[in-house]
């Protein structure tokens, strides 16, 4: 649904599809009967009751995924295969990449949620990370660029809340040596926000990164793009608390950043801290994320995406 | 999914209260970190609990709200592939680890989940916290039980963390009678793994037909694609490891093509290909 152009119109255009341990959840495939139309599907993946569950595929495979994966490449390798087939088509998704780049918005005077992600991101590379719910998630998921194991974000259930304690989690996990970062947002925080009190008590170094702009912002979202900007009980800006106190009041440093120039350093200033942090990031309210498949649509009908440069005809026929 | 084993200090029948029994048993499958909430009806099993932490041989992290607790046992479990543990109470404390298990569940994280539970004579009387939360999880879960005799102990933690990581992970949930926490038994270890479960065997080596065929249109293909999804365990390390004959490129790049969000392409043996990687799932 937030997923990059690139990934949309090679699934749109691609003759064989590989599904790995996947489930073509609907978030996935968008309008079902044009995912991965044009393409045979193979499927892998340990539960019989996923294969076929949403797409029937030309060759199901149960099994353990590395186990299969394993004999594939074993098999593989006893014949080399021809590269030049799939020349053409990863030059396409490259042109398709330039083309249509993830955006990061800019504003003279205040922060975009973008922004505070790829900062946090650039200095914690290498970060175990959580998310909550809405669109930081999504945003976290098109800038951050994780390891393995270190992407933890409620993803199936769509859990507000998870982000915080889940982090608490992986850092009693993975011990002082490794950094782990909740991304938040001002809405999904407050529904576990009690557990600052188990930080402080045992002292686990997590360092929460709310991405705040007073809103539950994907149900702006949507009530702005499909529901006639009828904000219904989706604003949180009222009674927001002040997160600095909050956390101060559980022993817990908080810090707040409003202006810009303040990011770099704040975000330095966090992952520095010996001990657990809450970091309170005011950014511009009506961002939307993008590029969107809204519900109903196939996944190549995105909305939000930059003006295209003129593509190049013959590739487009290759 | 391997389950941790610990060195037995002794793998013979002791007399031993059932609380005794489900932490020892714990210990055995390779658990240090628990995340929970006492209360009333999980007092046995904590103050046994006490005993254990003392000896340092389990530590406990007290939450706030129990769901902090099954999140916490979740993140655990996603950070390190282990088995992530957490306990609650009976009632409320159940109940409240509810959204907690239903998020394991879709994303198929293995857990195991310990809640309280009022004594059997009590059971179906309305009692005080009391609530049939086996009943309210059976969809949430992937397996669960309600302990009817500390005997009974040991084989259904072996089972538990056997379903919980095998196959397609998931979580399961061991239901605690009070009384049963109480009652001394005669409690044999088992082993972890040590377990016999007629109808749950899980297929891990695929049809060697079936690979020959998709490797037949893997050759074919003109435009192919991986989708990568949530399946769990990262494949990434093997591809990291082996050298690849017939392929002139560098190396497999570092990022996780299973893990993190959508990378460059990356070479194979044959090529290269267009990776959607696992944010194709969670780009919701």
């Amino acid at each position: 649904m937030h997923g990059t152009a690139y990934a949309n119109f090679s699934v749109t255009e691609c003759d064989l599809l590989i599904a790995v341990g996947a489930r073509f959840d609907d978030r996935v495939t968008g309008k079902l009967d044009e995912f991965a139309s044009r393409a045979k599907v193979i499927h892998i993946d340990v539960d019989p009751a996923e294969v076929a569950k949403v797409r029937p595929p030309e060759v199901p495979i149960v099994g353990d995924v590395k186990e299969v994966l394993i004999e594939l490449l074993a098999q593989a390798a006893k014949e080399p295969v021809d590269g030049q087939l799939t020349e053409a088509w990863l030059n396409r998704i490259a042109r398709w990449k330039e083309d249509y780049p993830l955006q990061v918005s800019t504003y003279p005077d205040k922060l975009s949620p973008q922004e505070v992600i790829v900062e946090v991101g650039r200095q914690a590379p290498n970060a175990y990370y959580t998310t909550d719910v809405g669109q930081h998630q999504m945003w976290s998921a098109q800038f951050l660029k994780n390891g393995p194991r270190r992407w933890i974000s409620s993803a199936g259930l769509g859990t507000m809340g998870f982000g915080m304690p889940a982090a608490m989690g992986a850092k009693v996990a993975v011990g002082s040596n490794e950094q782990v970062i909740c991304i938040s947002g001002d809405a999904s925080i407050q529904m576990n926000i009690q557990e600052l009190g188990t930080l402080s008590q045992f002292g686990i170094a997590v360092k929460t990164v709310i991405v705040n702009n007073g809103w539950q912002g994907m149900v702006r979202q949507w009530q702005q793009a499909f529901h006639g900007d009828r904000y219904s009980s989706s604003n949180m800006e009222p009674s927001m608390p002040d997160f600095v106190k909050l956390a101060e009041a559980y022993g817990v440093k908080g810090i707040l950043v409003e202006r810009k120039e303040d990011l770099q350093s704040a975000v330095a200033e966090m992952l520095a801290h010996d001990g657990p942090v809450l970091m309170d990031v005011r950014v511009r309210r009506d961002e939307n994320c993008y590029p969107m498949v809204a519900p109903g649509k196939a996944n190549a009908d995105m909305i939000g995406l930059p003006e295209r440069k003129q593509l190049d005809r013959a590739l487009e026929q290759s | 999914m391997q389950v941790q084993q610990q060195p037995a200090v002794t793998t013979a029948t002791q007399q031993a209260t059932g609380a005794y029994a489900l932490l020892d048993s714990l210990k055995r499958h390779g658990v240090e970190h628990i995340f929970g909430y006492p209360g009333g009806a999980i007092l046995p099993i904590y103050d046994e609990l006490y005993k254990f932490e003392e000896r340092g041989d389990l530590r406990h992290f007290l939450v706030r709200h129990e769901q902090g607790a099954v999140h916490a046992a979740d993140g655990y479990a996603r950070a390190t592939g282990k088995v992530g543990v957490c306990f609650a109470t009976s009632g409320p404390g159940a109940t409240n680890l509810v959204t907690g298990i239903a998020t394991a569940h879709m994303d198929s994280i293995p857990l195991v989940v310990i809640t309280g539970q009022v004594p059997r004579h009590m059971i179906g009387t309305d009692g005080f916290q009391e609530t049939d939360i086996w009943g309210i999880t059976l969809p949430i879960v992937k397996h669960s039980f309600v302990v009817r005799q500390p005997e009974d102990i040991s084989r259904i933690v072996a089972e538990a963390f056997y379903i919980a990581s095998t196959g397609r992970p998931g979580p399961v949930l061991i239901d605690v009678p009070k009384d049963v926490g109480f009652q001394l038994c005669d409690y044999l270890p088992i082993a972890p793994g040590d377990v016999h479960l007629r109808g749950y065997r899980p297929t891990t080596k695929g049809n060697p037909r079936q690979i020959t065929q998709a490797l037949k249109l893997i050759r074919e293909a003109k435009r192919p694609l991986l989708y990568v999804g949530g399946g769990r365990s990262p494949p990434m390390p093997m591809f990291r490891s082996r050298p690849w004959p017939n392929c002139s490129s560098s190396p497999l790049p570092r990022h996780s093509w299973v893990w993190g969000p959508l990378t460059s392409t990356i070479r194979w043996p044959w090529g290269c290909w267009g990776c959607m990687g696992r944010p194709m799932r969670i780009f919701r």
